[in-house]
């Protein structure tokens, strides 16, 4: 039922796709990215809507900085990558409540990439928009342990790493949300 | 609770769980969702939305969500595919000859010059033995064993053809012109006015004219005398005379 977009996408091929990346492949980066940034992107507009895709750049650019010194499976590159991600949220936060900045404006329409199809595209990305909406409303810790299980790919022991809470409080973090999130579906009549 | 001296089988048998408010029954459609399996047959229909929310989450990418990418590429290229070149040329010297024989050739051409130098030092000392010291002497112009003082310490110093063995003319001669030439300075021994050749231990010494000959002549030129320099005058007592070791004589 669920298409996964991030998450044993690679499998067997992950270890030679990540060599070769750490070799300067730019082509084995780019299928690392391609599989990954979506899914952070949508993590972070959930936990950080007004700076993600800043947040988004930044992890990057800290994830190519160590990507030599890496090592591990595809379970550990994407908790290595959403850890990196929730850091740099935390680290900006941080920024903005020593430092008001006034956001600069977005980039304009034009320049945004367009896909083949891209009324099919419109309407997937509404469903997509409306279910981070969604997932906004929940409690931050709740909304995480879904987006992180879900979106990330991770189980609960790297959510519980990641996170800095025990497995059994991840767990329930999760079925709450999804509780939750089924008693503001069914209160409304959403749906997508 | 129990206070002291109540033993521990006295305290009540709590029925207390983490998740009083979950049984594992509902927990295993959530469960499955939350890996990502979809929902379980047999499910809630109240989990049907949420299936649909979550698969809304892990649709395909959308065209906003690729627009990082030439960022991206661009810090990769910048901080990983330009020093890749780096790291290769280090993997080849380190299987090449720059790590391998470089490192050894260096340290033994290093070791090579400094046992040179060190033999050239001893060899001109006159501190090798016999015929080192011979072959020293044929082959770099060391002093030999056995040689006149002088003769070693013009040699020594001088170190040419004029001061081989076979040169029968005096060391402290070769100042007359004779001598070699090319040589940015002349070494000597301090010669001593109406006297032989020195005996002391040879010295080398800068060529200093002297500023007076003994009784105002100069002495008579012959075998084993020294040949002043041509330019070499006599001076007015009162006159200001320079001799600080240099070949520029009386001013």
């Amino acid at each position: 039922m669920l298409v996964r977009i991030l998450g044993a996408v690679f499998g067997e091929e992950f270890p030679a796709v990540l060599a070769a990346a750490q070799g300067g492949s730019e082509a084995a980066f780019t299928r690392l990215w391609l599989d990954a940034n979506p899914a952070l992107l949508r993590y972070l507009r959930v936990i950080a809507p007004e700076t993600a895709e800043d947040a988004a750049a930044e992890t990057w650019v800290q994830v190519v900085r160590g990507l030599r010194r890496f090592r591990g499976d595809e379970a550990a590159w994407r908790a290595w990558l959403f850890t990196t991600a929730r850091r740099r949220v935390i680290d900006a936060s941080r920024r903005r409540s020593r430092h008001r900045e006034e956001p600069l404006h977005d980039a304009p329409a034009e320049a945004m990439p367009v896909t083949a199809d891209a009324a099919d595209e419109a309407m997937e990305r509404l469903g997509t928009q409306s279910a981070i909406a969604l997932l906004s409303e929940l409690p931050r810790l709740q909304a995480e342990v879904i987006l992180l299980r879900v979106v990330a790919g991770l189980d609960t022991n790297a959510v519980a790493r990641l996170l800095g809470r025990s497995p059994g409080a991840v767990r329930i973090a999760g079925h709450r949300g999804l509780r939750r999130l089924a008693e503001i579906l069914n209160r409304a009549g959403v749906t997508l | 609770m129990t206070g002291g001296g109540v033993s521990g089988n006295d305290m009540p048998s709590l029925p207390w769980t983490a998740r009083q408010d979950v049984s594992p029954a509902e927990d295993t459609p959530l469960e499955s969702l939350l890996a990502g399996n979809g929902l379980p047959a047999g499910a809630g229909v109240e989990l049907r939305p949420v299936a649909d929310v979550l698969s809304a989450l892990t649709a395909h990418p959308g065209g906003d969500e690729l627009a990082g990418l030439t960022a991206a590429r661009a810090e990769f290229s910048r901080r990983v595919a330009a020093p890749v070149q780096v790291r290769q040329s280090r993997r080849w010297r380190s299987f090449g000859l720059v790590s391998r024989l470089g490192v050894r050739l260096v340290a033994a051409a290093a070791i090579v010059v400094m046992g040179f130098g060190c033999a050239a030092a001893a060899a001109y000392a006159g501190a090798l033995p016999t015929a080192w010291q011979q072959f020293a002497h044929r082959t770099i112009g060391a002093p030999v064993h056995g040689a006149p003082h002088e003769t070693r310490a013009v040699t020594g110093a001088a170190g040419s053809a004029a001061h081989r063995p076979s040169s029968s003319r005096p060391a402290y001669q070769t100042r007359s012109g004779t001598g070699p030439a090319g040589h940015g300075y002349r070494p000597h021994t301090k010669p001593r006015l109406h006297a032989a050749p020195p005996t002391g231990r040879p010295f080398m010494r800068l060529v200093r004219p002297p500023i007076f000959p003994s009784g105002g002549r100069w002495p008579p030129v012959g075998n084993n005398t020294f040949r002043w320099p041509a330019r070499t005058e006599q001076i007015a007592p009162g006159a200001s005379v320079s001799n600080a070791g240099s070949m520029r004589g009386v001013s």
